[in-house]
């Protein structure tokens, strides 16, 4: 949108007066160096009042300070017959013929120009400029005075799904991402530019758009989502076939598939695959931080991880590993290899550890408890977490990797006892929290059917790597003094997914959020209200939560 | 002398007054912005105040609420829609859209037997002759060689239902499907033989798309990518050792590791698992044992430590520079950050010696791959 | 006389603040610690709804006063007033021990 201020504005930018207006803008206004920031220091005072003034102005003649609350600008600009002021605070342009402050599309760009500068001298966030409709846009958006809006009353992006056969699972997921915020705006403003032009019936970032479009249109009758699975299908073959799937597995894999076409998309080269800026990696992924802390010398190695989800053990077990004291598991270890990861060591193990169809890091590293001959500990006993906080803190809690899983220490060079704890050094824009319902172990497989409370905000700052405590012995100690104040790790939930039914067969129904306070329950082609104090009772599988507060980057 | 006053008291009236007004400024400024950002919005016309034309949707988009409809109206018994299949362009019912692709993509249950059963014939009759097959199917995605693809393609677009197969070794919250397909009731043994029974060109296929890492309760397979975010890249990189063990035997002497590109650290976790590599060819445990031939394994002692500290294989890909980029900030181990990892697995044994790069831009070329002929 | 010398005293106070008024502006500028603050300060009052809130607002006097003829100076008269009322005592305290938290350090220094 270009805008041209006033007539005395364009006459002062003909006389050369641009880089007066630079000149200006970068020592009173953004200042990108110590130098101009020492200047305007000095010398940013009203010349009448000796001080500095809020809503300070400089002559764009002659660079006389004036305040324009006490009309020392005004009188100078009187005086001398200099009509433009610049407030120095914002770099907005005065003009005293108008009598109004003026706005011109040249200068403005030359001022956000030398704001990002000033920004990046200081190490701040470059300054976030609000989306403006372009000139074309205006005329749309004047021509088209209507708009859909989501409103309390009106149902304008709800919409059922048919059931094509057991596909209750997907309903439930492209509920749950139809309504994340961030990525709906993404999709409804339009920014996936798809390269396969003429492939585009086979590109699933477009179908994933076609759905935004279509649960936005205000239509009534439930969209049939066969295109999708058919892209699904054709992409993650794994899940294909008609039988009932997990919807944790189906969430995982579709974001895989929707990450892997963004990543073509974006012509990201295959030498640097890791810097992935797709819309799926910079709204689902987070960092896992582990620190293994040596206990010999404490020295700590980090590793940090990507994640899209936070899968949560639910029953009792992994508790027992923390307390575990290192030589009761010689015996055990030595019967064993001498280490496996995840993938050996706990044959005899008894019902401990629910590790669902994925297992976590996490649940892989605690191998020293899987033994019984070590279950005698001091533990807390059969410790079932009830609520999210709960299993959060299990699972961001410092675990002794005993004997049997000795690491060679870097700096130690040799093969010693260790700690572990996870945290989260980065958190994603969206969480998502899978509790381990389905556990899978020798010689069983059931559903856990434990009521586990989650909150409808959830404050994640006690689980991040910021919040961990130093000797790595404790990592609780420094939580409960760490201030709240900022809304910076806070998340609101947005959708839940609920399993009815057994580990054999069953039937997937999701909570969706709208509005603030305003929840749905969404039964394939089926929409229904649904109070928050419903969903807050339901019998969570897949939570997701929504970061509040978004920086810009 | 004033710089003295603000800073010996903290709890100087004086200061708090002073303070107080320099946050009032910086408020007023904020207020000041704001102004601006309207008046500035009012003069170039882009601010739309009654834009929302809410009668409308009032009554066009209002939410039901009656009893017998859902929100938007909808009554609970399913009306019959139709859809078009998009791989046959037949009409069919909504409603059984999904079994009735299953089918015509070619991976149904029966199909899956079918497989299952050629699979078994392949192990029987040795290598030879599945080892031809193997290539057409599955080196797509596991060798360099650029040819192949396009043969692949010929080949994937009758999907072969050995494909299928492999992804059933699935490790879902669906428990019954893999029982059903090996007629196994034992739940204990039902995953392990499977990829027991594979062919290595198979494991190798099923390793390169996969993440492969072996639940240790319900021994299945994990078999979401090899970006699998539940599975570490150690995990990962044992189950490859593990599985793929055959041929490191063969191929131990083609393996071309340039050294000079190691620091210490790296090095030396690197001899170590090739000194494990050549004393594991005369292990006893190989893959002819039909029992869970998971325990029992040895595995080299490094590979606990390497997922922390430095280890120069971690094959799955986006991991390892998100990794080394955090341990240059935060990390006192100072190994693990090297630019040159790629270069360390060089060479056709990408599979086993676990190669990232080698490895994601396969995935690439399956991706587009798909799209060419799907 | 007691008077005289309490005005006396007034005026020097009076004085005093505006000197330490004017180091303390010229020590944030110089340093850009007073872009941090401000910086910190449009993201708290995104964060509690002050600007969402205070836009609104802004609109109403806008309709008010008729699109073509709103002046800056229509907007600053109401809002200053409004935003500094609406403005959470939490931020306010956190502003607060953040200035006296440089001003420590720039002694120190």
């Amino acid at each position: 949108m270009s805008s041209t201020g006033c007539q005395h504005l364009q006459a002062y930018k003909a006389a050369g007066g641009k880089e007066t207006f630079r000149i200006i803008y970068s020592y009173f206004v953004a200042c990108s160096s110590a130098d101009a920031r020492h200047k305007k220091a000095q010398i940013c005072k009203c010349v009448v009042c000796g001080d500095y003034r809020p809503r300070l102005h400089a002559c764009l003649s002659c660079i006389y300070f004036g305040c324009y609350d006490k009309k020392h600008i005004h009188q100078h600009a009187e005086e001398n017959k200099h009509h433009l002021a610049i407030d120095v605070s914002y770099g907005i342009i005065y003009c005293f013929v108008c009598g109004d402050y003026v706005y011109d599309s040249e200068l403005e760009e030359l001022a956000r120009a030398q704001c990002h500068r000033a920004s990046a001298s200081l190490g701040l966030k470059q300054k976030f400029f609000p989306w403006e409709p372009s000139e074309e846009e205006l005329i749309l958006l004047r021509c088209n005075p209507k708009r859909r809006r989501v409103t309390e009353a009106s149902h304008i992006g709800l919409r059922g799904l048919i059931n094509l056969g057991n596909t209750c699972f997907m309903n439930c997921i492209l509920q749950s991402l139809a309504h994340t915020p961030i990525l709906r705006d993404y999709f409804m403003a339009d920014q996936h530019a798809c390269q396969a032009t003429d492939e585009s019936q086979q590109c699933l970032v477009c179908e994933m758009a076609r759905l935004y479009q279509e649960f936005y249109s205000g239509s009534r009758t439930p969209y049939i989502p066969y295109r999708l699975l058919h892209l699904v299908w054709t992409n993650a073959r794994h899940l294909a076939g008609y039988e009932q799937q997990d919807a944790h597995e189906f969430l995982i894999a579709a974001l895989d598939v929707l990450h892997r076409h963004c990543k073509e998309m974006n012509g990201i080269s295959d030498s640097n695959p890791h810097h992935c800026n797709c819309i799926i990696d910079r709204i689902f992924t987070g960092g896992l931080q582990s620190d293994v802390t040596c206990k010999r010398c404490n020295n700590v190695s980090t590793t940090i991880d990507p994640i899209w989800d936070i899968s949560l053990d639910l029953g009792p077990g992994s508790i027992h590993s923390s307390h575990l004291l290192p030589s009761a598991t010689a015996a055990a270890s030595t019967a064993q290899t001498p280490s496996t990861g995840n993938t050996g060591a706990n044959n005899g193990s008894s019902g401990n550890s629910s590790s669902a169809p994925s297992s976590l890091p996490f649940a892989s590293a605690d191998i020293t408890t899987h033994s019984p001959s070590t279950s005698f500990t001091n533990s807390p006993g059969n410790y079932e977490p009830t609520s999210l906080v709960e299993c959060l803190k299990r699972f961001t809690k410092t675990e002794h990797l005993g004997n049997s899983a000795k690491i060679k220490c870097s700096k130690c060079h040799s093969y010693q006892e260790s700690t572990k704890q996870l945290t989260m050094k980065k958190l994603p824009i969206v969480a998502c929290f899978h509790l381990k319902r389905f556990e899978h172990s020798t010689g069983y497989h059931k559903k856990i059917s434990t009521f586990v409370s989650f909150p409808e905000e959830l404050d994640m700052t006690p689980f991040m790597s910021s919040a961990r405590c130093s000797n790595g012995f404790n990592g609780q100690v420094l939580r409960s003094r760490i201030p709240t104040l900022t809304c910076d790790n806070k998340y609101s939930l947005f959708a839940v997914v609920n399993h009815y039914g057994t580990i054999e067969s069953g039937h997937y129904t999701c909570y969706i959020r709208s509005l603030k306070e305003q929840w749905y329950r969404c039964e394939d082609h089926l929409i229904k209200r649904a109070t928050a104090g419903e969903v807050l009772n339901s019998e969570g599988y897949l939570l997701f939560y929504h970061k509040q507060v978004l920086e810009y980057d | 002398m004033v710089e003295a006053d603000v800073t010996q008291s903290d709890l100087d009236p004086d200061q708090k007054a002073v303070l107080d007004s320099v946050i009032e400024e910086l408020i007023d400024e904020v207020s000041l912005g704001l102004c601006f950002e309207i008046h500035r919005s009012c003069k170039v016309g882009s601010l739309f105040l009654s834009g929302f034309d809410d009668t409308a949707s009032d009554t066009e988009y209002a939410i039901i609420d009656r009893p017998g409809v859902d929100v938007l109206g909808q009554v609970p018994s399913k009306k019959s829609y139709e859809c078009v299949c998009p791989n046959c362009q037949r009409h069919l019912a909504a409603s059984r859209f999904a079994p009735h692709l299953e089918k015509c993509m070619g991976m149904g249950r029966n199909s899956s037997r079918i497989a299952s059963r050629r699979i078994a014939n392949n192990q029987k009759h040795g290598s030879e002759e599945s080892g031809q097959e193997d290539e057409n199917d599955n080196d797509w995605n596991y060798a360099p060689e650029s040819k192949r693809v396009r043969k692949m393609k010929k080949e994937k677009s009758t999907n072969s239902p050995r494909n299928r197969r492999l992804a059933k070794l699935r490790n879902g919250g669906s428990s019954h499907d893999a029982a059903a397909v090996t007629g196994d009731s034992a739940e204990s043994l039902e995953a392990a033989p499977n990829y027991e029974k594979m062919t290595l060109e198979e494991r190798k296929a099923l390793l390169l798309t996969s993440c492969g890492v072996i639940s240790e309760h319900t021994k299945r397979m994990c078999t979401r990518t090899g970006r699998c975010v539940q599975h570490s890249d150690e995990q990962r990189r044992q189950v490859r050792q593990l599985l793929l063990r055959q041929s490191r035997a063969h191929d131990l002497e083609d393996i071309h590791i340039d050294i000079d590109t190691f620091d210490d650290a790296e090095s030396q976790s690197l001899r170590e698992s090739l000194q494990w590599d050549v004393s594991s060819n005369s292990s006893p445990a190989d893959s002819t044992s039909t029992n869970n031939s998971l325990s029992g394994m040895p595995l080299p002692p490094s590979t606990t430590a390497s997922g922390h500290s430095s280890n120069p294989s971690s094959l799955g890909a986006p991991t390892t520079h998100k990794r080394s980029s955090a341990k240059s900030s935060n990390s006192n181990s100072k190994a693990g950050s090297k630019p040159k990892k790629h270069k360390t697995n060089a060479g056709k044994h990408s599979v086993s010696s676990s190669s990232s790069s080698a490895s994601s831009s396969n995935k690439d070329q399956h991706s587009s791959n798909l799209y060419d002929f799907s | 006389m007691t008077i005289l010398v309490f005005i006396q005293s007034l005026q020097e106070r009076k004085l005093k603040d505006a000197q330490m008024r004017a180091t303390i502006n010229q020590k944030l500028v110089e340093t850009g610690e007073r872009e941090r603050l401000k910086e910190l300060l449009r993201a708290r009052l995104i964060e509690c709804g002050w600007r969402d809130e205070l836009k609104a607002y802004c609109k109403e006097i806008v309709q008010q006063k008729g699109l073509e003829h709103i002046t800056v100076d229509d907007l600053v008269t109401e809002m200053t007033p409004r935003g500094r009322s609406l403005v959470p005592d939490e931020v306010k305290k956190e502003l607060l021990q953040r200035i006296r938290t440089f001003l420590a350090q720039q002694s120190n220094m």
